[in-house]
């Protein structure tokens, strides 16, 4: 539908294309430059990925950690949300200036988008296991790792799911923002690139796989969240 | 010598006094009710038992041993089924098996055999919000008794459910501890319940709580409904509701 009234609006009023592209256009410079921007692709979501997969391992470990050991959960809680009053943009050319060009700081700038939201939501999960369940598998002689495997890391999931699926959309976006600063490949580079041409329905066509990539990436995760808490289904009906 | 024996169990909380000695026994194969105000330290008293909570003074003596403040020994059922979400009911059940060391395979076989006992024959492997209260209760008792057949802490195991549901459940347990010989403590609030399902009742005071009576039931094994209105029930019923 909206498409559609863009198509009609864009037609009608005669807009210049390099100020905004009927859709019809951007349709075509998606399919003209597909092997090219499918290039660039691979290289984004190989940054997103990397950052994302180490953010939420970092997350798990530390997390873990801080849900067993009281005194450091006290110590690192505060800090890490003041971390998150700095904004990341603001940060980023430092990564520039002290890594390069490279891999490495686009990875960070994931890394930065991605971390906070896992590690919280895991906590938030970690806490709200029932302290009588706790109770009950203590005086069954559980011990703490089989107490966390047993019943806190099942009961966190549903809720480390939620905060997965947020890093997961802010992974690409993240790896945009570390290409705009200074890369040689890569979508977030591909636009600087398209953007100084006026290519604006280029522009368009990378947003637009931009946006299916985040969408896709969190389908992925619902789709594990299914498989891997399949009692959910029945808590929802009941 | 006692199955389970407490002795001058007492417990503060800080300032709050809790229990001021009690004294309990528990023979092979009985069963006891423990009846008191709500308050008065009565999980409290199963948490020292179960080893989860010390005492600041006083034992616990199992099969004449000091076993007090060692967890793993006796089993404890709450008012909550405490039922993991994530586990089928076969698995829920196995838990206290594989804490003790099991594998999941072995687990499973010897929980299987008593599915039908405990009414649950073709829920193995359901997810426990799939099952009633009831059920769930039923599938929580089995857990508790495949942990430590001997001697299990029920506290206020029926508490939570509807009147009907609580009552069949009660002659269910009466008619499932007629083949096993299990020795239970159980606290309750209903005093049908503590008269229809036990040998003795202990009755304690407000808190902090002594032992204030101990009752003997005078009615024959095996029990049934049709005893909930025959004279001797409804005289002590009267009693009891008198002391509390
Ligand atoms: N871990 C604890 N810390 C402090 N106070 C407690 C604790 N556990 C129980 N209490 C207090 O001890 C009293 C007895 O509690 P409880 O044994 O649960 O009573 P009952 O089971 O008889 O209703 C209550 O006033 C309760 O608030
Ligand atoms: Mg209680």
């Amino acid at each position: 539908m909206l498409v559609l009234l863009w198509e009609a609006l864009v037609r009608l009023f005669e807009v210049e294309s390099w100020l905004l592209p009927a859709p019809t256009e951007i349709a075509v410079a998606l399919a003209k430059d597909w092997p090219i921007l499918f290039y660039h692709m691979r290289i984004t979501v190989y940054e997103a990925l990397i950052g994302f997969v180490f953010s939420v391992v970092l997350a798990f470990l530390l997390a873990g950690l801080m849900d067993s050991l009281p005194l450091l959960r006290q110590a690192i809680y505060p800090l890490l949300v003041t971390s998150q009053t700095v904004p990341i943009i603001s940060v980023a050319p430092l990564f520039l200036i002290w890594f390069g060009y490279g891999l490495l700081p686009k990875v960070l700038v994931v890394v930065l988008v991605c971390f906070f939201p896992v590690v919280v939501s895991f906590l938030q999960g970690l806490a709200v296991v029932d302290p009588e369940l706790i109770d009950l598998l203590r005086s069954m002689g559980a011990s703490r790792l089989l107490i966390f495997r047993l019943a806190k890391l099942p009961a966190a999931l549903p809720t480390f799911f939620s905060g997965l699926k947020i890093a997961a959309t802010y992974s690409i976006m993240g790896a945009v923002i570390g290409e705009w600063l200074g890369a040689e490949a890569g979508l977030g580079y591909f636009m600087t690139l398209s953007q100084r041409s006026f290519l604006t329905a280029r522009l368009f066509a990378i947003i637009v796989v931009i946006t299916v990539l985040s969408l896709a990436l969190f389908k992925v995760i619902e789709l594990l969240e299914r498989a891997l808490t399949p009692w959910t289904r029945w808590q929802e009906e009941s | 010598m006692f199955k389970l024996e407490v002795r001058d169990l007492v417990k503060n909380y800080g300032d709050l006094e809790t229990l001021a000695g009690i004294n309990l026994k528990l023979s092979e194969g009985e069963f006891v009710a423990i009846v008191g105000p709500s308050g008065c330290g009565k999980s409290t008293l199963f948490n020292i038992i179960s080893g989860l909570h010390q005492p600041d003074s006083g034992q616990v003596y199992i099969d004449g041993q000091d076993v007090t403040g060692h967890t793993g020994r006796v089993s404890y059922m709450h008012q909550k089924d405490l039922l993991l979400p994530w586990k089928t009911i076969l698995d829920n059940v196995c838990l206290p098996l594989v804490i003790k060391g099991a594998n999941w395979r072995e687990a499973r076989d010897r929980a299987a055999p008593y599915f039908s006992a405990f009414g649950l024959a073709g829920f193995e492997q359901h997810y426990p919000a799939q099952l009633s209260g009831g059920m769930r209760q039923r599938a929580a008792l089995l857990r508790t008794y495949l942990f430590a057949s001997d001697i299990m802490l029920l506290d206020e195991p029926f508490g939570a459910l509807d009147a009907i549901t609580r009552r069949q459940l009660q002659l269910w347990l009466l008619a499932t501890l007629e083949r096993y010989r299990t020795s239970v403590l159980l606290i309750t609030h209903d005093v049908e319940e503590a008269i229809l399902l036990s040998d003795r009742i202990y009755i304690l005071t407000d808190r902090p709580a002594k032992v204030k009576e101990e009752i003997i039931v005078p009615l024959a094994r095996p029990r049934s409904s049709d005893m909930l209105t025959s004279m001797d029930f409804i005289a002590l019923k009267r009693r009891l509701l008198d002391l509390l």
